[in-house]
């Protein structure tokens, strides 16, 4: 199953069906969302500034 | 046989096949030389190409991805890229088809989130599982369990359609 699922996602890459690609980008989204609210939570902690390019990612 | 043109071709795959070779080429001039090969190989071939065997899309998706391959080799560059079919019963052009990825989404669908989530970064965005994991906020061992839960369950729902 993993090998097909290499291959298939693999053809994703040219054939690009939009169904399968919602999949990936909400994937995606919601890694940089969960790493964007660890930014904020540290921030509101005292932590370090919240780097630019993490919010402009977040703004997809 | 349907009457195919190479112009034709090349104005509905040209979007396809320069994305797909950005998606592992970084060097411009490198992937717009590699989209030129795979029109100038696909002109070449196509008195040769039968619908029979493979649709048009799944024909140029094979040598886009055999010219990436070749690249990849001649440069000495190590990247993953999908192998020969697993099983000499289940050839890619049995399952290799735009259909294909329609029910792969909808059996993601039917996944857990996390589950659905985990499998799209692994095989869709190429994370490892440790990345993953700290993508996730969870633990290794958690995500190393979805993972494989989610394989089951997408085997069973696949099973009638690869």
């Amino acid at each position: 199953m993993e090998q097909i699922l290499k291959n298939l996602f693999d053809f994703q890459r040219f054939a690009r069906d939009p169904a399968l690609q919602r999949i990936i980008d909400e994937a995606e989204n919601y890694t940089e969302a969960i790493e964007l609210s660890d930014d904020m939570l540290d921030l509101a902690a005292g932590g370090t500034a919240i780097d630019p390019q993490k919010i402009k990612g977040a703004k997809k | 046989m349907t009457e195919i043109s190479s112009e034709q071709i090349y104005l509905d795959y040209r979007s396809k096949v320069a994305a797909y070779i950005s998606s592992h080429i970084r060097n411009k001039e490198d992937a717009e030389d590699l989209v030129s090969d795979v029109f100038m190989k696909v002109h070449a071939s196509l008195d040769k190409f039968d619908e029979k065997k493979a649709s048009v899309s799944t024909w140029i998706y094979t040598i886009t991805r055999n010219t990436v391959t070749d690249f990849l080799r001649r440069n000495h560059i190590s990247e993953e890229l999908p192998e020969d079919a697993p099983s000499p019963l289940l050839t890619e052009e049995s399952y290799m088809k735009e259909e294909t990825l329609s029910e792969l989404a909808s059996a993601l669908n039917e996944l857990e989130d996390d589950e659905r989530r985990i499998i799209a970064l692994r095989y869709g965005s190429g994370f490892p599982l440790t990345e993953i994991a700290e993508k996730l906020d969870l633990s290794y061992g958690a995500v190393k369990i979805r993972h494989r839960k989610a394989l089951n369950k997408l085997e069973e729902l696949m099973k009638n359609k690869i």
